[in-house]
């Protein structure tokens, strides 16, 4: 038996009304979802970046190592830094760690086409800087990244990540090629350097005329994450989840550093 | 269980405890025979002045991603520049034998015995008693001065690798 005639537009009219309720009540609760999801796991990824900060900051590692070898340790000091400015390059990584970066040539209408040192009249706070008995300074910035993570060109938050990393970079640097005979620039990794980061200082590099020296595993054996990210062997890697990308640029976040 | 290596700022021996700064390191930093014998072999290499590490140096792009990881578990130093990588790993043992005499004679006469009983004991693989305090500071020394040179070695290395270019990427 059919349905009466004036049934039928009153259906469809039902039908539409409650599919609009359905999606506006999706779309106010995937957002409310992806934003707890996405706060979880940045504030994983900036307690992450501080606890390795701390253990290798610890008193029986990097501070006792310098006090070996006669130096002096002071944590997070205020560095004043020259401003300065290079182009920006942003890298992509779509093939994983073995095959390396590559330069990332696709627009990038929302990052920065600049990268600078330092905001007018800011200063930046590395982790810690070691004095030699000889008055020789060494800058130390700690990380802890994952080295197996992939990502094509064009990612907005590849770009944000990269900026606040080379920044950085392009700070302490700037600072070393002040007086590049009495000071040096350490990065410490917990595990393997990811290779957009190695781009990326190369790069710089380059523009700057002084390197940084790169010291991998620092003491990672007290450093679970570590031995974690290096378990887990490129290619193992399960697949990075959609949430999860806003979350990298705030392992480098400066307010965290 | 892996313990803290000698790795970091200014020093590095492969496969050696970071305790290894302050004398024979405690027993959870020694875990097993092999940990035992390498300590007792960086020691006995110090001594002599010989290294007890074999450096490599790679290009960053070509270093083996196996390699890599093999050095991340076996404690082995990586550390240069952004464009290469300097590995020092454990010179093997048979580079290392029979050199207990001479790194003996390196040591003051009032040392030697005990210090003769404690790097015997090692090289077999089992763990000495704590030497007393003027020993246990000088192996500390010994070992600090053998990592700052296996550092610089590596470093030097590292840095002698090509400039990067402007294109680099």
């Amino acid at each position: 038996m059919h349905p009466p005639s004036h049934a039928r537009p009153l259906g469809w009219v039902g039908g539409a009304c409650l599919a609009l309720a359905a999606a506006l009540l999706l779309s106010s609760r995937l957002p409310r979802q992806r934003e707890a999801e996405v706060t979880l796991a940045r504030a994983t990824a900036r307690d992450q970046g501080l606890t390795y900060e701390q253990h290798v900051l610890s008193p029986g590692n990097l501070p006792a190592q310098v006090a070996a070898v006669g130096g002096h340790l002071v944590a997070h000091p205020r560095l004043p830094v020259a401003r300065r400015r290079v182009a920006a390059r942003y890298f992509a990584v779509p093939d994983g760690w073995s095959a390396g970066a590559t330069v990332d040539e696709r627009p990038h209408r929302h990052a920065s086409r600049w990268w600078w040192s330092v905001g007018p009249g800011g200063y930046r706070v590395p982790d810690a800087i070691a004095t030699g008995t000889d008055g020789s300074q060494t800058l130390f910035e700690i990380k802890c990244p994952s080295p197996w993570l992939r990502f094509p060109g064009g990612q907005i938050w590849a770009t944000w990540m990269q900026t606040a990393f080379a920044s950085q970079a392009l700070a302490y640097l700037t600072w070393a090629a002040e007086d590049p005979a009495h000071r040096r620039v350490n990065y410490l990794f917990c595990g393997l350097i990811p290779p957009w980061a190695e781009a990326l200082l190369r790069h710089l590099e380059a523009e700057v005329g002084v390197g940084p020296r790169v010291l991998e595993a620092q003491f990672s054996a007290g450093f679970p994450p570590a031995r974690r990210f290096v378990l887990a062997v490129e290619g193992d890697q399960p697949p990075r989840p959609a949430v999860a990308a806003p979350v990298a640029p705030v392992a480098y976040d400066e307010e965290a550093d | 269980m892996r313990t803290e290596g000698l790795n970091g700022f200014d020093i590095a021996l492969p496969a050696v405890p970071q305790a290894a700064l302050q004398g024979v390191p405690p027993a959870a930093d020694l875990p097993d025979a092999a940990a035992r014998r390498r300590y007792g072999e960086a020691v006995i290499a110090a001594l002599t002045g010989t290294p007890s590490w074999q450096l490599e140096t790679h290009d960053r792009a070509r270093c083996p991603l196996p390699l890599r990881i093999q050095a991340f578990h076996e404690d082995w130093p990586m550390l240069g520049t952004a464009s290469a990588v300097s590995i020092l790993r454990p010179a093997p043992a048979d580079a290392l034998a029979g050199l207990l005499p001479q790194a003996l004679e390196a040591l003051p006469e009032a040392l030697r015995a005990d210090a003769a009983a404690v790097l015997s004991t090692l090289l077999r693989g089992e763990l000495p008693a704590t030497p007393r305090a003027e020993l246990q500071t000088l192996l500390g020394q010994v070992i600090l001065r053998a990592a700052r040179t296996a550092y610089e070695a590596a470093m030097a290395a590292a840095l002698r690798r090509p400039e990067p270019q402007q294109s680099a990427g």
